[in-house]
């Protein structure tokens, strides 16, 4: 599937790469790379949210900041639907089709308490990238302060007051209309709940959800938390050092995981009740070093089905059923609970 | 298991002596903070027990006081910080007789207490990253705790080391005990913390958020670990969290804390199937589930966020958020935990009647500031 203006696709991956050199010795020889990102595919359909879960090093925000353009990717393509209907391939934008670009796509950050600038006013955070981009001045950028933070349920009242003012969610609230005063399609949202406390988080996934109805934004949501994922997320892709090891609808990943290492995540996550146990066995090991993964599968050491064929060649992303995707030899025969509900 | 006394009962030759079934009695414990923003009472009037073989969980945002809890009954607490009134009633057997310390009216720097500290009640800290120095060995880091609190020989207290980081699941033990800790990953060092943790044999560990920094498939092996250790070596321990679903894994009694407060304690299965403070009920119902949550259905928030520490709201500390907040009454009166069943208790006026509102009304909640924090929509 390509982007074409019927089919409603907005972003379109393709076998992105994105690899950091390790240097080392007197000569800052490259003795290898760190694969953060490795071969990744897949796309986004306007409006909706695609959750994008893995542990730590997983290169989720790598991802992420490949595709806002952050980083620049070391190959693979990244094509982007405009509003005019036009294609930018992201990789190769420079200069003004970059700051096009920006009015596309934007960032929501995991800590609201690093994100924001001390010495700023609420006021001048949310008007930086109007500023910035000559977009309003004088009592337009005013009212459309005003208008953002009323969007985010900020009184409009507290634009010269300082973050230090504000709590957690009032922050991120902040960061979020930072992020919408573009007028963005794209909202790139790198664990925006993370930090917060859980009485706060439900507040600010609610939020995300109404904007997302009332603007048509789609969200590539980025975390860790499982839980926080099947609430908001459309589909879901999980990633393991680097790659992509399943992506499927919600429901269906968390009912019908075909992949292991999905299962073992689902069955990690402690459930807030008592009388359910947690997953049987914990998986042994740890996350592989994506400067140095095994061979095979990256995740056949840690496998409870591992084969021979695991040890030695890497499974593709294979189509299973109907948009599953699964990247696992056994993807098709494995009898994988999910998550009981 | 809990039996929270009148807030302003302090321990006399007439209360009774501690059971030797607890290993562990606390009694309207204060912990203050003098701030240049006013007394940040961090920890106001906190009272449970634990029993020698439990898993008591304490549940709270950030701010509530848990890891306050845990600095005061390790007597860490840091200047500005004092305990201005409280009890921690500490019941061991020393030589058979069982025994019991006020750890509050220990020198904490004596000798008693250096002892109790990190060999009789220890502690895993939440972040694995920064809780080792990074200029000694793991080894040699253990090997001061065991050699601290045992009377072992140098080579004694290696072998003993040895043998706990093979406990907690180290692979090559001999080898490892010798590198530094930024050869170990996140995981790795918790394990390592644990070891040192369990090295003296404790009667309590305090685990607080010991697995926060971690990945899920990680927490799951730490979890893991330390219940079995825990069952394995018979001490009780306190699991000090955020999250609900280490709590109903972990834990077999639960105290939920809000603003420095005990606001429920009852048994695990009791507070996830029955909770009975209006907070308890709010943040079980703000938590997303896996598997129940559908993608139609909204999150129930709970409104406003948890308020600054030194403008800590009159009344009970909860009556600006509460669902069910009673007006004229919430913001007036300071509740009293309130025994509603054989192993519940409460602090909320919604299960008080009115005398007790009026016999509230004698002890008003003078030191309240009113909130500075800006408002906030909803």
């Amino acid at each position: 599937m390509t982007i074409t203006k019927e089919n409603g696709v907005l972003l379109d991956i393709k076998n992105l790469k994105v690899h950091f050199p390790i240097k080392k010795g007197l000569w800052q020889g490259t003795v290898g790379h760190v694969k953060a990102v490795d071969d990744v595919s897949f796309q986004l359909v306007e409006g909706e949210t695609l959750g994008l879960v893995g542990e730590s090093g997983c290169g989720k925000t790598t991802l992420g900041k490949a595709v806002i353009r952050a980083l620049k990717p070391t190959d693979g393509d990244v094509d982007y639907q405009m509003r005019d209907g036009s294609t930018l391939n992201t990789r190769e934008a420079e200069g003004q089709q970059l700051r096009d670009l920006r009015h596309e796509m934007q960032f929501i950050f995991q800590d609201p308490f690093a994100s924001l600038n001390p010495r700023m006013t609420v006021f001048d955070i949310v008007a930086d990238p109007l500023r910035l981009n000559r977009l309003a001045s004088g009592k337009a950028l005013e009212d459309k302060v005003g208008e953002m933070l009323q969007l985010v349920s900020l009184s409009p009242s507290l634009t010269r007051r300082y973050p230090h003012a504000f709590s957690g969610g009032q922050r991120q609230r902040i960061g979020i209309a930072r992020a919408l005063a573009m007028d963005p399609r794209l909202v790139i949202a790198d664990e925006p709940v993370s930090a917060l406390d859980v009485s706060v988080q439900a507040q600010i996934l609610n939020l995300m959800q109404d904007l997302q109805e009332r603007l048509n934004l789609t969200f590539l949501f980025i975390s860790h938390d499982l839980s926080v994922v099947q609430y908001i997320s459309h589909r879901v892709a999980v990633m393991y050092v680097g790659k992509l090891v399943e992506l499927a609808p919600t429901e269906e990943i968390f009912t019908n995981p075909k992949h292991p290492y999905t299962q073992a995540l689902l069955e990690a996550v402690p459930v807030p009740n008592p009388a359910i146990a947690s997953g049987a066995t914990p998986l042994a090991g740890e996350v592989a070093d994506p400067a140095n993964p095994p061979a095979g599968c990256y995740f056949n050491p840690r496998c409870p089905f591992a084969q021979d064929i695991c040890r030695v060649e890497a499974p593709p992303l294979e189509e299973v059923s109907p948009g599953h995707f699964s990247s696992c030899h056994f993807s098709k025969e494995l009898e994988l609970a999910g998550v009981a509900s | 298991m809990v039996a929270p006394t009148e807030s302003d009962a302090s321990r006399n030759p007439a209360s009774p002596p501690p059971s030797a079934e607890n290993v562990l009695e606390v009694r309207d414990l204060r912990t203050y903070f003098g701030l240049d923003e006013g007394t940040v009472r961090a920890l106001d009037g906190v009272s449970f027990d634990i029993k020698r073989d439990s898993v008591l969980g304490i549940v709270g945002e950030s701010g509530c006081g848990k890891s306050v809890l845990a600095r005061s009954i390790m007597s860490i607490v840091q200047p500005p910080g004092y305990i201005p009134s409280g009890e921690i009633n500490y019941t061991r057997p020393v030589n058979g007789v069982m025994q019991t310390d006020d750890l509050v009216q220990l020198d904490p720097d004596g000798e008693k207490m250096r002892s109790i500290r990190g060999g009789e009640i220890t502690m895993v800290f939440q972040e694995p990253m920064v809780s080792f120095s990074p200029v000694y060995t793991i080894g040699n880091q253990i090997m001061e705790a065991v050699m601290l609190h045992q009377k072992v020989s140098k080579a004694e207290a290696r072998n003993r080391t040895i043998e706990m980081l093979g406990l907690v699941g180290i692979p090559n033990p001999e080898r490892r005990i010798d590198e530094y800790p930024f050869n170990f990953s996140g995981g790795m060092r918790q394990r390592a913390m644990i070891a040192m943790a369990l090295s003296s044999n404790p009667k309590l560990l305090i685990a607080d958020e010991p697995t926060t920094a971690l990945d899920v498939t990680t927490q799951a092996q730490i979890l893991e670990l330390l219940l079995k250790l825990q069952e394995e070596f018979g001490m009780a321990m306190i699991l000090i969290t955020h999250n609900l679903g280490l709590v109903a894994q972990m834990a077999k009694e639960v105290a939920v804390m809000y603003l420095g407060k005990m606001v429920e304690q009852t048994d695990v299965g009791t507070l996830f199937s029955n909770p009975q403070h209006p907070y308890t009920q709010e943040l079980l119902r703000s938590i997303p589930r896996l598997g129940r949550t559908k993608q139609t259905s909204r999150l129930t928030a709970i409104k406003g966020s948890v308020p600054p520490p030194y403008s800590r709201p009159s009344g009970c500390a909860f009556h600006p958020r509460c669902p069910k907040v009673i007006s004229g009454v919430c913001e007036k009166f300071t509740p009293e935990p309130i025994q509603l069943s054989e192993n519940q208790f409460a602090s909320c006026l919604l299960y008080s009647d009115a005398e007790e509102h009026k016999m509230g009304e004698t002890l008003p909640d003078t030191t309240a500031i009113s909130s500075s924090e800006p408002e906030e929509k909803e």
